[in-house]
């Protein structure tokens, strides 16, 4: 299995020849450039299980591929190098396996979505397709930061692309912008981060005993040397620079408080929902964090705000999608407060469980989405949820998929949903005990868990359930194989993706099956350094138990059934009727704020045009002003001086004549008194 | 009672002073030269040289002609000066001639023309007053001294 | 010959018509008055050159006299056939009216 790595770079490079046909050649493609799609992600799909295979039998991968800058210093010493290079280790490879698995399955239900539905300009759609799952492979695969910030980007742009993927509306490309800006906004830091990371360590190298994760290690222990501007303790910088490529990974991930783009985000055809702003590109953030946990776990500050920040995002966001009617904003809103859960998985220290709820995210979360998009086909491409109804028979394979995923999301047992989120709650109960900050981040987050299991089954009964609400839901579209083979491939995986991962089942009874803490913490293959128990031995947490262990856990799991069967179960009260209604004026002045999404997004455009707007009008007042000003100053003096002097020029002979024998008198004065001829 | 040109006085003589000052500085220069004590200066020429010859032999190269004792040494040859002014004089006396040339109801009146006295002699005189030069001045009176 | 006077009085006339003429160029208004201020200074460096013809022993100055009399002459040739054309353009011989040549 050794030379398959050396086909690593054609993961990424598929799509890219993808992107270049559908470009080119799309127009007269049958199928505009889908079937290059296809091909291309099943060609990743299958190098890229090619490579796990290989991680899985011990190997793992590091080259660098190219090197685009090598800055020196004149001591020879301290220098840095810019690459490209490819890491393929544990994590990597799953998350390829992940990324293309999505990448295919949405390329096959576009087949149904875009290209069955007589979409125009299919050919930029898929173009735009193969280079985002091009910029995301790479970017999964990068072995270091500024790289990794370059596919970052290039995904945005992608992002924005395929959101104002219908330009001629005006809130697409309205929502396009607003998603580049924010997720830029957030990338300004990412970048000053990485600058200081570079500037403080010399290297930005995920990994080996060159990266800038082991090099921080050093400094911290005083064994290496790093440069720290103004004299800050190196603490206090690595926690400052981690921040600041956490403002990136919020953007990105749209946490709190940029979260305002994603449910504008839905602008965007369903599909292109389903892979970037669901399973893929959201999750670029909380995947950069796992990459460099190392560099987190260093700095316990910065992984609480993490995990507050987390915490907190996960009940946000769940309180604004009850509200929703849109079937594709509840399922926006979800989004943000998933990932909100895996960031207060990963800032509690719970790595594996982080990468865990990743993953099923990823799966249930896709589901969900191509669900509402086949949803949205059969309705004609209405998307009220209140003009819905009744759809279970009339859709099945859409419904027991649907449904799938909303167990899974829910998180009730044994749905993969419940497993991982189960246990990134027990990871921040167990810390919580010990660290109130964290506690109060827990509460947030298993209050959040009542919050999903509503909003999850009042859009399950408002969409499938009851008596149909409008002719178009007595009248359906039928729905083709395109549409429903990825339906059915995600439904048993967010069935069954549980299984990697039984850990509350491994606590209790004492069985080996925790498969993937095995395979992130080396047992088959890793990285020096980057593995499961290096993390744990870097972090600062104690934990804490109730009683014993087992006990903890089974209150633990006890806790967010609970909670989630409760929320399922009012909603089961409310909406599984044949003629639900809205119940939502009952919640008065507090549910207007809620749903008007407590005026986040007034209060971002207050930001920038109260705040910014009148700044950068004083700067551009002092820049014509002052700065023009001193310019065409030193014109309007040679050119008032000019108008002076040429008076000399009268035209009179005369003058002309006075003026020579003044200038000879003059001559011959100085000459005289130099040369000493009046003494 | 005959009214004559008077001098302009007044503002227009300002620029006078400048001369004044002029020449104020170089009397002051040349009576603070000490002319006749550097060497054996002045020198003056021999009694009995005819002097107007001996330019002329200068002017012309005419070095074997001079008197016999070398009575006037260092005087150089001009003959090319000489031959030079001659050529300048020239060109100065019919560029003046172009100058003078003038347009006189669209034929070209020249100075020293055959065609243009001719033209003139046909004409009663009584008809033409004396014209002052002032190109296409058909009804002048009298000269151009008076304005 | 014998010198006579010292050399200072010549050159002190010379200086002094030079300074007559320079007056006149730059009071007169009458071209005509003009070229003759300028046939004055000219004469002045005669004199000048003279003087020190005497003073070195030389006849090199009285040659070179004689061509500035014959340039003197060629000179007034052509600034009478200038000022003709000046008349004919600006209806007067006065010099401080053509000023056309300024900015």
């Amino acid at each position: 299995m050794e030379g398959v790595f050396s086909y690593a770079p054609a993961i990424a490079a598929f799509p890219l020849v993808a992107f270049v046909i559908a470009l080119a050649f799309g127009k007269s493609l049958p199928k505009k450039g889908a079937l290059a799609g296809i091909f291309a992600t099943l060609g990743s799909l299958v190098l890229s299980a090619l490579m796990l295979v290989a991680v899985a039998s011990g190997e793992v991968y590091h080259e660098t591929l190219y090197e685009w800058a090598i800055g020196e210093t004149p001591s020879g010493v301290g220098g840095i190098e810019f690459t490209f290079g490819i890491l393929i280790d544990p994590l990597s490879a799953l998350m390829l396996v992940i990324v293309s698995l999505v990448a295919f399955l949405v390329h096959v239900f576009s087949l149904g979505y875009m290209n069955a539905e007589g979409e125009t300009g299919l050919p930029r759609y898929y173009a735009g397709l193969g280079l985002f799952t091009f910029s995301m492979l790479a970017f999964v695969f990068a072995d270091n930061l500024l790289m990794a910030f370059m596919f970052f980007e290039l995904v945005g742009l992608c992002s924005f692309l395929l959101i104002g993927f219908w330009f001629r509306t005006r809130s697409a490309p309205s929502a396009a912008k607003k998603a580049f800006l924010v997720t830029r906004f957030g990338d300004y830091f990412f970048l000053i981060g990485v600058v200081a990371i570079a500037a403080t360590f010399g290297t930005l190298q995920f990994a080996g005993d060159g990266s800038f994760v082991a090099a921080a290690e050093a400094a911290l222990d005083g064994t290496g040397e790093a440069w720290t501007p103004a004299g800050i303790g190196i603490e206090n910088w690595v926690t400052l620079t981690g921040l600041l490529v956490l403002g990136g990974v919020i953007g990105k991930s749209a946490q709190f408080p940029l979260h305002t783009w994603l449910p504008d985000a839905m602008e965007g055809p369903t599909t292109v929902s389903a892979l970037i702003h669901a399973a893929t590109m959201v999750a670029a953030g909380v995947y950069l964090v796992a990459r460099m946990f190392g560099y987190y776990a260093l700095s316990p500050t910065a992984l609480a705000i993490i995990a507050f920040v987390g915490g907190f995002t996960a009940l946000f966001a769940a309180t604004m999608g009850v509200v929703k009617d849109d079937i594709k904003q509840v399922l926006a809103y979800s989004t943000i407060s998933q990932y909100g859960y895996m960031m207060l998985g990963l800032g509690v220290g719970g790595y594996v469980a982080g990468v865990f709820h990743l993953m099923n995210h990823a799966f249930f979360k896709a589901l969900l989405f191509l669900g509402a998009g086949s949803v949205i086909v059969i309705m004609h491409h209405e998307q009220d949820m209140w003009k819905m109804g009744g759809l279970k028979d009339k859709a099945p394979v859409t419904y027991y998929t649907f449904l799938a995923g909303a167990l899974a999301l829910a998180g009730i047992i044994p749905f993969s949903g419940f497993w991982s989120k189960d246990e990134i709650l027990f990871d921040a109960m167990i810390v919580g005990l010990e660290e109130p900050v964290i506690m109060a981040a827990y509460a947030m987050g298993l209050l959040a868990v009542f919050f999903t299991g509503f909003y999850t089954f009042r859009m399950v009964f408002l969409t499938f359930h009851g008596e149909p609400r409008s002719e178009t839901a007595e009248d359906p579209h039928p729905v083709g194989w395109s549409i429903k083979a990825p339906l059915i491939v995600l439904g048993v995986l967010a069935l069954v993706a549980g299984i990697a991962n039984l850990a509350p089942v491994a606590k209790l009874t004492g069985l080996d099956i925790t498969f993937l803490e095995f395979w992130l913490d080396g047992e088959y293959g890793a990285v020096e350094g980057l593995t499961y128990s290096a993390y744990g031995e870097l972090l600062a947490y104690e934990t804490g138990v109730v009683g014993s262990e087992q006990l903890t856990v089974a209150l633990a799991a006890g806790l967010s059934l609970l909670l989630a069967f409760s929320g399922a179960g009012v909603a089961w009260k409310l909406y599984n009727v044949p003629e639900p209604t809205a119940h939502k004026e009952k919640l008065g002045s507090v549910g207007d704020l809620v749903e008007d999404n407590y005026y986040q997004d007034e209060y971002q455009v207050w930001l920038a045009e109260g705040l910014t707007l009148p700044f950068s009008r004083a700067a551009d007042r002092f820049d014509q002003t002052v700065i023009d000003g001193v310019v065409d100053g030193v014109s309007t003096a040679s050119l008032f001086g000019g108008d002076r002097v040429k008076r000399i020029q009268t035209g009179l002979v005369t003058n002309y004549a006075a003026l020579l024998v003044g200038g000879f008198i003059a001559l011959l004065v100085v000459l005289g008194l130099y040369g000493g001829w009046f003494l | 009672m005959t009214t004559g040109p008077e001098l302009r006085t007044g503002k227009t003589l300002v620029p006078g002073l400048l001369a004044v000052a002029l020449f104020g500085l170089m009397a002051l220069i040349v009576l603070n030269t000490p002319f006749g004590t550097v060497g054996d200066r002045p020198v003056g020429f021999p009694e009995d040289i005819a002097i107007v010859s001996e330019i002329g032999y200068a002017l012309f190269d005419l070095g074997a002609l001079q008197s016999g004792q070398l009575a006037i040494p260092e005087t150089e040859s001009f003959l090319a000066a000489f031959l030079l002014i001659a050529l300048t004089l020239d060109a100065a006396l019919d560029a003046s001639l172009v100058l003078a040339k003038r347009e006189e109801e669209g034929e070209p009146v020249a100075a020293l023309s055959s065609r243009g006295a001719e033209s003139r002699s046909l004409t009663p005189p009584a008809d033409r007053t004396t014209v002052a030069d002032g190109g296409d001045d058909v009804e002048a009176e009298g000269g151009g001294e008076t304005r | 010959m014998s010198v006579g006077v010292g050399i200072e009085y010549y050159v002190l006339l010379s200086m002094g018509l030079f300074c007559i003429g320079l007056f006149g160029i730059l009071t007169r208004r009458n071209a005509l008055m003009f070229l003759m201020s300028v046939e004055l200074m000219l004469n002045a460096a005669n004199i000048n050159l003279i003087a020190f013809a005497l003073y070195h022993g030389n006849l090199t100055g009285q040659v070179f006299s004689l061509f500035v009399i014959g340039l003197a002459a060629a000179e007034v040739a052509v600034g009478l056939g200038i000022i003709l054309v000046l008349y004919r353009n600006f209806r007067d011989v006065d010099v401080t009216v053509p000023t056309t040549m300024r900015w």
